[in-house]
């Protein structure tokens, strides 16, 4: 009887030490797969090797200062509506949500990835009227027209006078289908200052020599429910936007 | 919820030999070593009142943010993977937005600890991953890291409801339970590496050490106003040694945060850093989580410390063992289904909450809302196309002093005595193209006294130049003018008194 019980009682710590043993082990796989995975991200972020290569990507690699330019910038998502009236569908009528400080949410959307979701979303929830076309057009200006007026006076004896550089990024169907997208007005002030030869011109309705290709798909969307493709001959107008092609948006940034 | 008194945390003799001890020995007591989890407790009860305070911003919202009835807006999208995590419907985001509260409410309290926070590690991420725009950021990466490390911890064996109910269930036993270390490690090298690799991209970063992004940074308002930053643009010096100081505490954290001096240093030059981000750059809540994981450097022997010296202001009395109350069975299951019953009501008033207030206004007696018109000139002038940058654009700032240090002008002043030293830097913004810049001395009937010029290569920032006021310039009033590409873009008027000594004669300018 004693002999039994204590050959049990063998038994059970012997049970025990291998489950100890054996969670040991799994908490030590734990330990080295998390340093791995943060190692592997700084070494990735040192190297600048893979960073973007999947959205896990974004957990272990910790580039919180990404550098900062000399312009403040805005984007501001505006639709044309049928009754040649421009409506504001970024923010939504119903709210004035700002998550970080004075900015609406779709100001946070630099690579315009999520614009046309958020145009769709404001176009179901709202009395809106038929859309001809949808624009994002980004507004710069430079950041020193931020600063308070006692700085300023420092840098200054000039008063402020604040101008914004404007420029399209995109283009939408009525529908919000991103159509057209173009570079933003940093990047090709970057281009033009090392440019040794001119650039092709910007779209800009008002310029009269806006090439042909682009006239032509000035109104694609004229006469359509949304869905549907535009004709590529459709006719011109004499609507104040930029042309819209049927081209798609890449989806790389 | 009080606790005995706590233990220090001691390695267990069986682990660690007493002599000898080898990098293996070391790495193992340093993850196994045995301790009272209150690090960890007090990172439980913080860090989901921080949360709280942007998912309850963001609850009445989640219709909007989270589900396919609004705008949400994947991360994984940016990345390419489209579709990547199934988004809910309005009503199931708004069940998970509300379970989410629960849940970080009951981490907070210790109440179904690890059940919690597993429920917040798996809501908190998921739901984050839905909106990048206005909820998924760094500060939310670091979040779900401790979420997921107290997932594997004991952290509601002690300053818990979880422990308060335990000890009505155990008076005998005294001592606050012990357990390996590891999940506080783990925390401690997640804000080392955190760090580390916020170095590594300032090195990357070009002109950080310069100062000239700090202060663009300084003066962006994407988040909260900083009106302390914007005035800290006038002292460009100070920034530059801030941005010095700050690279070299972020590297040195990881290998001195770990025991005495060292680590009070550290810890304290972090507290001073992230509050100074909210100062200088506008930020709330990324100060908060970060600090939130220093928690995780408090010890047993800390918090008996503390214990001590609130004892002694009889702030703090220990619970009297012979006092504690047991609990019947039937409690103990009535507060077993406490919990379950509580999820339940929270979400059905959830979602009854969140349907009268009806976010997008559909359901109200004048229908949904009208869009916003633009007024057609507005729209006009957002459409005039304007290509070229305007000169006085190229110009960021125009400051005078009277010397150079790293680059920079100080001692700004705009009064001279004959004899001194002007300095003046022209500061551009990038980007600009190879530019003819002239720095010109005007008297007070704007006469062209002296003119100074200078090509300004597209990759620099700063223009200086310097002129020796010496006796030939009258006392009286003139003025520095800037022009770039033949337009006048800043001016500055300077103010010359007598010498009150005598000067040597120099030239006007070079």
């Amino acid at each position: 009887m004693g002999a039994n019980d204590t050959g049990g009682v063998a038994v059970s710590r012997g049970g025990m030490a291998w489950i100890g043993t054996i969670k040991r082990w799994a908490v030590s796989l734990v330990i080295v797969s998390y340093l791995g995975s943060l190692g592997y991200g700084i070494v990735c972020h040192t190297l600048n090797f893979n960073t973007a290569s999947h959205p896990g990507m974004y957990f272990v690699v910790w580039d919180m200062f990404c550098g900062w330019s000399a312009y403040a910038n805005r984007l501001h998502i505006v639709g044309e509506g049928e009754d040649n009236r421009f409506y504001q569908l970024a923010p939504g009528p119903w709210t004035d949500f700002t998550p970080y400080g004075d900015l609406a949410r779709h100001q946070y959307d630099p690579f315009l990835n999520h614009s046309s979701r958020l145009v769709q979303n404001c176009l179901e929830h709202t009395r809106a009227q038929p859309m001809r076309r949808i624009l994002v057009i980004e507004e710069y200006w430079a950041k020193k027209y931020n600063l308070p007026d006692s700085v300023w006076a420092h840098f200054f004896d000039e008063p402020r006078k604040k101008y914004s550089y404007f420029q399209l990024r995109m283009v939408m169907a009525p529908c919000g289908t991103p159509v057209r997208r173009f570079p933003s007005w940093l990047d090709r002030q970057s281009q033009l200052a090392v440019s040794a030869r001119s650039l092709p011109s910007h779209p800009d309705s008002s310029t009269p020599g806006l090439s042909s290709e682009l006239r032509a798909t000035m109104r694609p969307f004229d006469g359509l429910s949304p869905g549907q493709l535009p004709k590529l001959k459709a006719s011109s107008s004499p609507s104040l936007f930029p042309a819209a092609d049927p081209e798609r948006a890449p989806l790389a940034q | 919820m009080a606790d005995p008194a706590p233990l220090s945390n001691r390695s267990i003799p069986e682990i660690v030999p007493a002599s000898h001890r080898g990098l293996r020995v070391s790495i193992r007591e340093f993850f196994f070593a045995e301790e009272v989890p209150y690090g960890l407790a007090l990172c439980r009860i913080v860090l989901p009142l921080i949360l709280l305070v942007v998912v309850l911003r963001r609850w009445v919202h989640a219709r909007e943010f989270f589900s396919t009835d609004g705008g949400s807006a994947p991360l994984a999208d940016n990345y390419g993977y489209l579709n990547m995590l199934p988004v809910p419907s309005g009503t199931m985001a708004v069940i998970l937005m509300t379970l989410l509260v629960v849940f970080l409410v009951t981490t907070s309290i210790g109440w179904w600890t690890r059940f919690s926070v597993i429920g917040c590690l798996v809501l908190y991420t998921y739901l984050n991953m839905l909106d990048c725009l206005s909820t998924f950021t760094k500060y939310s990466v670091i979040a779900s890291h401790m979420l997921l490390l107290l997932s594997f911890s004991k952290c509601g064996a002690v300053w818990s409801v979880d422990a308060w109910l335990a000890r009505r269930r155990q008076p005998a036993q005294i001592e606050p339970p012990r357990f390996p270390a590891w999940p506080r490690r783990l925390m401690q090298l997640l804000i080392g590496l955190v760090y580390l690799g916020a170095a590594i991209t300032k090195i990357h970063t070009p002109t950080f050490f310069s100062g000239d992004q700090l202060r663009f940074w300084l003066m962006t308002d994407v988040n909260h106003s900083n009106p302390m930053g914007e005035q800290l643009t006038l002292y460009p010096v100070l920034v530059v040694t801030m941005a010095y100081i700050s690279v070299v505490w972020e590297m040195l954290f990881i290998f001195l945060c770990w025991r005495g001096h060292g680590r009070w240093i550290m810890l304290l030059m972090g507290v001073g850093f992230h509050l100074g981000t909210r100062q200088t750059l506008g930020l709330y809540i990324f100060p908060l989580v970060s600090m939130a994981t220093y928690l995780a450097f408090i010890n047993a022997d800390d918090v008996s410390r503390w214990r001590g010296r609130l004892a002694r202001f009889r702030l703090f009395r220990r619970e009297n063992d012979s006092a504690v109350v047991l609990l019947g069975p039937v409690w103990h299951r009535r507060l077993t289904l406490a919990f379950p019953a509580t999820l339940l009501v929270a979400v059905v008033l959830g979602v009854e909450i969140e349907h009268r207030i009806d976010p997008y206004g559909i359901r109200r007696p004048e229908g949904p809302h009208e869009l916003v018109e633009l007024d057609p000139a507005t729209v006009e002038a957002m459409l005039e196309s304007n290509p070229m940058l305007r000169p006085e654009d190229l110009v960021h700032s125009l400051e005078m002093g009277e010397m150079l240090i790293g680059g920079y002008v100080v001692g700004h002043k705009s009064t001279f005595r004959q004899g001194e030293r002007l300095f003046a830097q022209c500061t551009l913004n990038p980007p600009h193209p190879d530019l003819m810049i002239e720095c010109n001395l005007h008297d007070a009937e704007n006469r062209l006294l002296d003119r100074v010029h200078q090509v300004v290569p597209r990759e620099a920032f700063r223009a200086n130049f310097l002129y020796v006021l010496h006796d030939a310039l009258g006392p009286g009033e003139y003025s520095l003018v800037v022009r770039c590409g033949g337009q006048e873009v800043a001016r500055r008027r300077i103010l010359l008194k007598s010498a009150r000594d005598s000067v040597e004669t120099a030239p006007v300018a070079n």
